[in-house]
């Protein structure tokens, strides 16, 4: 079997791009050749299935002559041009219906890749969100957008969802079942800490929580922020990412505290995982959060939103999964995290012992396990 | 040149050691890497045309009925001098003269190495130590003289393949200079498992196995003292011969609670497709195949740094434990038996891994190395 991936982006080894690039690698089997191609690469990416549309040393022209939307539509038409008859092309987020169309056309099967939910119940969260923090619907997703991916997963055979969230999604947008291919995402094998590092953790009741990602309304920096001012605990909580420009006259007043910390940009975030004791994310969104994964590799427990839990994280085992907007469980969880070393210890097993389910090698496997078992099922 | 000349001094069963060889060659050549192996005597079943015995026909059943100590070895170096003196590179396994090394190193070849366990004077300080914490009698001990040969083989050899990080450590710890020493490891074979791709056995009960000769050196005493403390719902099964140290000694434990000994049997995928748990507690191993036979299909290992291999991963795809530590083990085996989740995963990710190490692959790698080393080497037919 022949999958011809496509990703629409600019490919370094890092985000989404990075664990595209896990999962492809992963679901290669013996008999399963999985290709990826993007728009293109910093120099230093090379892997046997990946290409670039435009090489690299083509990049700096291509991006001084063309415009975005025509780079995209060159890379989708050499693409379109590279996939052969019984190829199943696989499709990831910013391809243009057009390509979809044109592939189902030609009688490709087609898998589409969710990384976030449906847009069509994103947008109402997000729309929620911003009013409530009285702020402009900044988030970029428009009523045309969720349409557009309607159409898109109607022309798809399957589609893998990386989440329960994704996949509850996909089932409101009145995507089949038999389409959706659920999974997870994953992390690396050097993401999970040695047994070694994992015993470095002190008992103090004083401790580091941190939060990972973009801080944007969308994955709630502002809430964690006041849970953790109101549960009046000894400690820090650092947030790691930049500030977007929306959101930034609401958070700097907290960073003046000094038990706060703003760290914009980190080369070694493992460090940040292993110097803390727990990890925070309220997102109102999110498919499936890579930091959740670094997370349960360093062994951390976990207070998180069930959006941003993503799915891996279980209440009461890794961690506590609480609504986003439940300010009394978030606060008392903060303290409870604080105070009971022993739960706090049981939840950092736990956290430990789960990651190795979740490394992209036996995340990869296990997609293309369930393709064919699924294209097996499916009359032609 | 055109072909490796390789010098294999014991009988070629394909089992044991010779399977290493025999595999190595097996993808040297079908890869387009020409080799010629000689070997003491092989199985009648096993020819290819880069095979050469030293004995055949009368002359080795002969030979094996005297039982004439290390004649089959005499008479295989003596061959593998005799046809490849002028050998700019040769690559020879362990187990052989001082001699033979002396005669290619004079005549001025490179002598590449395989080590099958650590360095000896590693191996004597480790099982003397397992002897005075078990009070076992010592039998087989290396001497002085064992060492000093072993010393003077590496010192004219060019190059060493060592098949684990620990072996490659000995060698360290011994004043080998690290130039010499090669990194790699061992394998597996996925023709002789087809068993890895069939559904294991659903116990009712977690079964932890063992595999090879039940003896002081592979932990053995430390198992069955670690299995019960551990005192679990499951079973231990022993598969192979009981060396004597353990027969007299732990006669008892061998009855023990939940433990079953069944000897080597030659279709050991079957025994693996048994297991859930892989326990292997070596105080002192080369490269532990039943390691990598037993991720090969799916099982999770419980090891020793030793009994690790180049294969596990602590944490990752097995757990690797201290080798003298009985209440490290004893938790251990009572925590994978309690979390059948874990066991799942960490024996996916076993298979997974295992993939990396299909002899296929590790010819691949090896013959690398020796290009690396040897640009000459291969040239004539690649």
């Amino acid at each position: 079997m022949n999958i011809a991936a496509f990703y629409p982006i600019y490919f370094h080894i890092a985000g989404i791009a990075y664990a595209a690039l896990s999962i492809i690698e992963a679901m290669q089997t013996e008999n399963t050749k999985v290709s990826l191609m993007g728009i293109t690469s910093g120099a230093d990416l090379s892997k046997s299935f990946y290409r670039n549309a435009f090489p690299v040393w083509s990049k700096s022209i291509a991006y001084r002559i063309l415009s975005e939307p025509q780079i995209q539509k060159i890379s989708e038409f050499l693409f379109s041009r590279s996939i052969n008859a019984p190829d199943i092309a696989y499709l990831w987020p910013a391809t243009s219906l057009n390509l979809y169309q044109n592939l189902h056309r030609r009688k490709h099967k087609i898998i589409m890749e969710s990384v976030n939910t449906h847009q069509m119940t994103s947008k109402p969260i997000l729309d929620k969100e911003y009013a409530r923090l009285g702020l402009q619907p900044l988030h970029g997703i428009t009523l045309q957008d969720g349409v557009l991916e309607s159409a898109k997963l109607a022309l798809a055979d399957f589609v893998f969802s990386c989440s329960p969230a994704v996949t509850n999604s996909l089932i409101a947008a009145n995507t089949p079942q038999r389409k959706i291919l659920e999974s997870s995402y994953g992390l690396r094998k050097s993401d999970i800490l040695s047994p070694d590092e994992m015993t470095l953790r002190s008992d103090n009741t004083e401790i580091t929580a941190i939060f990972v990602g973009s801080i944007g309304v969308r994955k709630g920096p502002h809430l964690i922020l006041d849970y953790w001012c109101k549960s009046n605990i000894k400690g820090k909580l650092k947030l790691v990412g930049d500030i977007h420009p929306e959101i930034r006259h609401i958070i700097e007043p907290y960073l003046k505290r000094s038990d706060i910390e703003h760290i914009p940009y980190v080369k070694d975030l493992k460090s940040v995982y292993k110097e803390a004791d727990v990890f925070v994310l309220p997102s109102l969104e999110e498919g499936s959060p890579l930091v959740t994964y670094l997370a349960l590799g360093a062994g951390l427990p976990c207070i998180v939103s069930p959006m941003g839990g993503g799915g891996v994280i279980e209440h009461g085992k890794e961690g506590f999964v609480i609504n986003p907007h439940d300010e009394q469980s978030w606060i008392e969880a903060i303290r409870n995290i604080s105070e009971d070393v022993s739960l706090r210890k049981s939840f950092s097993k736990n956290a430990y012992v789960k990651a190795v389910e979740y490394l992209w090698s036996a995340v990869g496997h296990k997609r293309t396990q369930l393709l064919h078992s699924r294209l097996n099922e499916q009359p032609d | 040149m055109t072909y490796l000349p390789i010098l294999f001094g014991y009988h070629a069963s394909n089992l044991g050691n010779s399977h290493v060889p025999l595999s190595l060659c097996r993808f040297w050549q079908e890869g387009g890497r020409k080799v010629k192996l000689i070997v003491a005597s092989a199985e009648k079943n096993i020819s290819y045309p880069w095979l050469q015995p030293a004995m055949t026909g009368l002359k080795k059943s002969l030979v094996y009925k005297l039982k004439i100590k290390d004649k089959p070895r005499y008479l295989a170096e003596n061959e593998f001098f005799k046809t490849e003196m002028s050998a700019p590179v040769v690559y020879l396994w362990a187990g052989l003269s001082v001699d033979i090394f002396e005669q290619f190193h004079k005549n001025g070849a490179k002598i590449v190495i395989e080590r099958i366990n650590c360095h000896r004077a590693t191996s004597r300080r480790v099982l003397k130590n397992a002897e005075d914490i078990w009070g076992v009698q010592p039998k087989n001990q290396i001497t002085d003289e064992d060492i000093a040969g072993e010393n003077r083989k590496l010192e004219i050899a060019d190059a060493i393949f060592c098949p684990s990080p620990m072996v490659k450590n000995s060698m360290l710890e011994n004043g080998v200079p690290s130039e010499k020493l090669l990194s790699t490891s061992y394998g597996w074979e996925p023709e002789r498992f087809k068993s890895t791709s069939l559904i294991r056995h659903k116990n009712l009960k977690p079964v932890f196995l063992f595999v090879g000769t039940l003896c002081l050196r592979k932990g053995v005493p430390l198992l069955l003292e670690a299995w019960k403390r551990a005192d679990i719902d499951g079973e231990l099964l022993l598969c192979g011969a009981v060396d004597e140290d353990i027969q007299s000694g732990f006669a008892e434990q061998l009855k023990g609670k939940n433990v079953r000994h069944i000897t080597y049997t030659k279709n050991i995928g079957k025994i693996y497709r048994q297991a859930d748990v892989f326990v292997f507690p070596s105080l002192e191993e080369g490269g532990p195949m039943v390691t990598y036979e037993a991720m090969a299909h799916g099982i999770p290992p419980l090891v020793t740094a030793m009994g690790a291999g180049a294969i596990v991963e602590n944490g990752i795809n097995g757990v690797v434990l201290p080798d003298m530590d009985i209440d490290a083990w004893a938790t251990a085996i009572k925590d994978i038996a309690e979390n059948k989740e874990r066991r799942a995963a960490l024996g996916e990710n076993a298979r997974i891994r295992a993939q990396e190490f299909t002899w296929q692959k590790v010819a691949e790698q090896r013959a690398k190395l020796l290009e690396d080393r040897y640009p000459q080497l291969w040239n004539g037919c690649r």
